[in-house]
């Protein structure tokens, strides 16, 4: 079965795509250089995965949810992915403040560390920012 | 279109990203409060305080400012006073200063517009208040060449003062000109182009011409380098070296020697530069070095070229003609571990530091190898690379080492307006011959009034014993100085100085393993410098200039006594507070020499061999298994299930508060019940909230207060937040001006002035804290200056442990006078900015005893008290309490984290220092890198930096609460940081009422605010798709 998506549709994908890509910054952060052997929160993944299976099924499935289903995984996945977002951001915090306050005291893997997780939420913010514009749209599929 | 679900749809999910944006700002302005109000000026907190009966005992430390405007001037009066003498005149031909008042001058160099008025990083000078040398110039009466001057205003043009990397304000510095590896001088071609008529009138404005050279330096990560690698693309110098002149610079010399009779040079730089060529040059009448002034630091140059004041600062570090050549350069900047790369990012592992040059840094090296070979020992024989040519370029081939071509100024130089005559009167060497008495009058011999320094010097014994077991002895070294007051032409004063003979002792690693001290003769010498003071010593000893001296020396200047017996292995063993002193440094975990490893890797610098034993650079070393252990920084595994049920913690049942404790001794048994009080929970959050904070304990009533940096005044805030005795300055909007006013910490102990020094710590640090309620102030800085590469140096007081020492015990004391807890930093060994974090610093036991270690000694002890408090029985009470917090440095002490070294931080600084107070890293956080339990162990009570590495997963009660050490640690450390608090402006107008209240200030309106509008938007938007989807589904 070939699903035609609307510009919407497209906008989920990208979310979805970005939000992984968003995911797999935060676990290389989290896992390798500075921040290797931390005790990384969850949560952050729980909700990125929860975004991206709500957005599967948005693309897959829409056809088959009721308008109040789909503005429900739509508002979820939203709000699911801002949640991530905030997570992930709020975790590195004391890395912006160690980085930015003392900038000459750091050691490179910090630095790097940081500037990788600075990439992790900008793509974040580019899947919440396909989100809403997905939230602002009609349909997500083609009739 | 509101009808539309889409549209509600989206706006919820937009609201309801702002709303988590908003409660995002809000948690972590919550969590950096007080840099948030650093930052914006505001106060988030206040303490509130009911009036009580005990209200007018409530305020221990009284301020002198009751207002903005008094503190304004107070710390401008006092910065201004404290620059005058700061300034060393270096060379003074023909009387060419001082310069009438009202001279008609020309200035050159781009440091004569922009000079370098402190430093670039740490204790910045505050821009807010500076006052630029052309306008401090003209104030006090100088005509200065508008021509010359409008040239560099239009290279400056449309270029602002840049900011300060941490810390808030404005830095007078010109970010065009900074630079490490390149002076930025400008050329005569480029002056020309600025202004054409630059050099029309040079006639008008001939009366002299002042020249400015200077090299920025500062808290900055990086420092200088010697040689080609120091220099930007395109520069050179006269020695090959940044530190020395540039093409550019010697350009603008000579054009100023063309044009002028009088030639007048201001060398504004702390790291010692290389001017043999200046000394040596007959067209150059006078040398003024003026360091780094400070904001208002140019009227006190201007007051001591136009003969206000004569100058009477001295050099605190010796001026090599080729600084490059110094042993300790042999081993310096970035020289990695073969094998860095194996550890963990988090356990910060880069490089190592190999002292191999011993004790022989700074004076004591040329010093004492001159006098070898004046005293025929050796040492004239120099490898090629190891010595300077006559012109002080590095000598490439093998040939005689000769002082004259070494050094340019001794340490100690400097020169007056008017001459001394200095006399020794007296020394007595005390029964116990602990100490000495050593009288001393001076006399204005000249025509205008001025101050002499005493510099009381001593040469001790290098015997067998000493080179069998590798104690090294230097010729010569400071014992104590004191500063005249102003005598008038013809006045004398007489001053007696109690010496401390424990800093004649060596430190002997290999077999007293305590400090000894030799038999045989001993001299004391005054001297204008360290090297005149070696002349006196060499004459007593018969030697004269046919022996090679430079000078004849004047042996009634020395006193000669003899220390009978062999070598004294007793006298000096046990530190003031009772312990016996044994090695910390050379064995076990905590070793600092580098053979402890690794076998046979260095040898150090002995005089015994000069040539042969010169440091090589040990690079290329890889860390076996032993160092490895140590450099991952997880040394001692915590206990589970340990029998702890007889440590109490929590106890609810007292109610003692640390109010009640205000000024009480470290003994007092009362610490016990009140110690009792903290839970560990309370305990780690007050350690891990340390970043320019004191954390609250509620259970003792301890409550939250800023902190900040020094040692310069406080790095953040302003008068604008000002407050005398709890109530806001009601003129404090007026008055948007800094404290870090005065000129670095280097300029004040080249005053050698311990009384000024005092009077610093009284008004820089301890009015910083009473004005701006800091308690805490991060200062004063006394790593000791191991060479003159380092571009921290200035924020540092000089190479010799004794001036540094005293002149930093006399900040403290004047500090805590005020209620300041000072953080004495950094202990210990930062020597060099270059990776600073994390490297690993190696030196023998006995350097590290005799040099860094007793310069920071002086502070905790407390050392150096001045002769003329010693006479005034109104100071009674000074001296009494040594130091009572310190921040540990960013280094390693050997291999592990300073705070994780248990023989500096136990053994030498709790133990013998009967060091009793609050201990905190230098911002790692609680972070491996720290080390945190060990250093918990080891009497850290506190952790500057962000909070908590997620990698350290034991920091809570459960974790800890099976090991009996970690325990009883946690209850000691809050024992010391509790009763450091005690005893300062912590407690300073409160009483049993006293509570802190939040603030509602304009940051917060916002974000409760922001919060409030956008959940309501939320919940509009929710209730809008609501209504909106019943409509779609009636239609």
């Amino acid at each position: 079965m070939t699903v035609k998506l609307t510009k919407s549709g497209w906008s989920v994908c990208v979310a979805a795509v970005s939000a992984l890509a968003g995911l797999v910054f935060y676990l290389i952060t989290s896992m390798t250089g500075f921040l290797s052997g931390t005790a990384m929160s969850p949560l952050p993944i729980v909700c990125t995965v929860a975004a991206i299976l709500l957005a599967l099924v948005l693309v897959c499935a829409a056809k088959k949810l009721s308008p109040l289903a789909t503005d429900f995984f739509v508002v979820a996945a939203a709000l699911l992915l801002i949640a991530a977002f905030a997570l992930f951001a709020m975790g590195r915090v004391t890395l912006v403040a160690d980085v930015y306050f003392i900038p000459v005291n750091y050691p490179q893997a910090e630095a790097s560390a940081l500037n990788l997780s600075i990439v992790g939420m900008a793509l974040y913010l580019v899947a919440i920012a396909a989100m809403i514009i997905t939230a602002f749209s009609e349909k997500i599929t083609k009739d | 279109m509101f009808q539309k679900t889409k549209v509600w749809r989206g706006l919820t999910v937009v609201f309801a990203l702002f709303l988590v944006f908003s409660l995002m700002a809000a948690n972590i302005f919550e969590i950096y409060r007080a840099s948030v109000d650093a930052f914006f000026g505001t106060r988030s907190q206040q303490i509130v305080t009911e009036a009580s009966d005990d209200a007018s005992d409530a305020w221990t430390y009284q301020s002198n400012y009751t207002s903005a405007k008094e503190a304004y001037e107070g710390f401008r009066e006092f910065a201004v006073r404290e620059s005058q003498e700061t300034y060393a005149l270096l060379k003074n031909e023909n009387s060419a200063l001082p310069l009438s008042a009202d001279a008609k001058l020309t200035l050159f160099g781009v440091r004569s517009y922009a000079p370098v008025y402190g430093n670039n990083g740490g204790s910045v000078p505050d821009g807010k208040s500076t006052v630029e040398i052309f306008d401090a110039f003209a104030e006090r009466g100088f005509q200065l060449n508008p021509s010359m001057l409008s040239a560099y205003e239009a290279f400056f043009a449309g270029q602002e003062w840049t900011t300060p990397k941490f810390g808030g304000g404005i830095l007078p510095e010109y970010a065009s000109i900074t630079a490490y590896n390149d002076p930025c001088e400008l050329t005569l071609d480029e002056l020309r182009g600025l202004n054409p008529g630059f050099d029309q009138d040079y006639a008008a404005y001939g009366d002299a011409a002042i020249v400015v050279f200077g090299r920025p330096g500062g808290e900055n990560g990086d420092g200088y380098y010697p040689g080609s690698e120091g220099r930007a693309d395109g520069v050179n110098t006269v020695t090959g070296n940044i530190l020395s002149l540039s093409d550019e610079e010697v350009a603008i010399l000579e054009e100023a020697k063309a044009n002028f009779d009088k030639v007048v040079v201001l060398i504004n730089a702390c790291n010692p530069m290389e001017i043999g060529s200046l000394a040596e040059d007959p067209e150059v009448d006078a040398i003024l070095w003026i360091g780094f002034p400070g904001a208002y630091g140019f009227y006190g140059v201007a007051d001591v070229l136009n003969g206000t004041v004569s100058p009477s600062a001295h050099l605190g570090d010796v001026f090599a003609k080729n600084s490059a050549l110094a042993p300790a350069m042999m081993n310096y900047g970035n020289i990695p571990w073969a094998n860095a790369a194996s550890f963990s990012d988090d356990a910060n592992v880069n490089s190592y530091l190999i002292q191999a040059e011993g004790i022989y840094t700074g004076y004591r090296y040329y010093e004492t190898r001159y006098a070898d070979i004046v005293l025929g020992n050796g040492g004239a024989g120099a490898s090629a690379g190891t010595y300077a040519n006559p012109d002080g370029t590095v000598a490439d081939a093998d040939g005689v080492w000769d002082y004259q071509n070494e050094v340019v100024y001794p340490f100690g130089h400097g020169l007056s307006y008017t001459t001394f005559e200095q006399k020794l009167d007296q020394v007595n060497v005390l029964g116990s011959r602990e100490t000495a008495s050593v009288t001393v009058t001076v006399t204005n011999t000249g025509s205008a009034a001025g101050k002499s320094v005493i510099q009381l010097y001593a040469q001790t014994p290098y015997t067998d014993y000493d080179k069998q077991f590798h104690i090294e002895k230097s010729a010569v070294q400071l014992m104590d100085f004191e500063k005249t007051d102003t005598l008038a032409p013809g006045e004398s004063q007489t001053i007696t100085m109690e010496v401390d003979l424990a800093n004649l002792a060596s430190y002997d690693s290999e077999n007293a393993k305590t400090f000894i001290v030799d038999g045989g003769d001993y001299y004391f010498a005054i001297g204008e410098n360290a090297h005149d003071a070696l002349n006196n010593i060499l004459a007593a000893r018969g030697k004269t200039t046919a022996d090679g001296m430079t000078a004849d020396g004047d042996a009634a200047k020395t006193y000669k006594w003899t220390w009978d017996g062999g070598v004294d292995s007793a006298t000096f063993s046990v530190s003031p507070a009772g312990v016996v002193i044994t090695n910390a440094l050379s064995e076990g975990d905590c070793a600092m020499d580098i053979n402890a490893f690794l076998p046979g890797t260095a040898t150090y610098l002995s005089r015994s061999d000069w040539d042969g034993t010169f440091p090589k650079t040990y690079s290329g070393l890889a860390a076996n298994d032993a160092l490895s252990r140590l450099l991952s920084c997880d040394l001692i595994p915590l206990a589970s299930g340990e029998d702890v049920s007889d440590l109490t913690f929590g106890d609810t049942t007292s109610s003692l508060t640390l109010n009640d404790m205000k000024g009480a001794d470290f003994d007092d048994a009362r610490w016990d019940e009140l110690v009792g009080k903290v839970t560990v929970q309370e305990f780690l959050d007050f350690a891990s909230n340390a970043f320019h904070n004191i954390a609250a304990i509620p259970s003792v009533g301890l409550l939250q207060y800023a902190a900040d940096d020094g040692p310069g005044g406080s790095d953040s805030h302003y008068l604008t937040e000002g407050s005398y005795q709890g109530v806001p300055y009601a003129d404090a909007a007026d008055y948007d001006y800094g404290t870090r006013v005065a000129p670095a910490p280097q300029n004040l102990a080249y005053s050698w002035n311990k009384e000024l020094s005092y009077e610093n710590g009284e008004i820089i640090l301890g009015e910083s804290t009473l004005v701006l309620n800091l308690p805490i102030m991060i200062g004063p800085g006394m790593n000791l200056h191991r060479h003159a590469y380092n571009t921290r140096g200035a924020e540092y007081y000089s190479e010799d442990p004794i001036l540094s020492g005293y002149i930093g015990s006399a900040v403290v004391q004047g500090a805590q006078s005020k209620g300041c807890l000072v953080n004495i930093k950094h202990a210990a060994f930062n020597d060099q900015e270059i990776n600073r974090s994390g490297i690993a610093v190696f030196m023998t036991e006995q350097k590290a005893r005799e040099l860094e270690l007793r310069n920071l000694q002086q502070a905790f002890v407390p050392g150096g008290k001045p002769a003329s408090f010693a006479a005034d029985e109104s100071r009674a009470d000074t001296y009494t309490l040594g130091a009572l917090g310190v921040m540990t440095s960013y280094n390693r002490i050997g291999a592990v984290p300073p705070s994780a070294n248990y023989g500096v931080m136990v053994q030498i600084m709790r133990d013998e220092w009967d060091f009793n107070g609050y201990n905190v890293t230098d911002f790692t956080g609680v972070a491996l890198k720290a080390s945190p339990k060990e250093s918990i162990l080891y009497g850290t009570t506190a952790f500057c930096g962000f909070g908590i590495n997620e990698g350290i997963t034991y920091w809570n009660p459960e974790s800890l609460s099976g090991d009996r050490d970690m325990l009883q640690a946690v209850q000691q450390n809050t024992h010391y940081l509790l009763y450091a608090l005690a005893n300062s402006a912590a407690m300073n107008g409160v009483n049993a009422t006293t509570h802190i209240e939040n603030v509602m200030t304009w940051w917060r309106v916002l974000y409760i605010a922001l919060i409030a509008v956008f959940s309501v938007l939320v919940v509009v938007c929710v209730i809008g798709y609501v209504f909106a989807r019943r409509k779609q589904k009636k239609h």
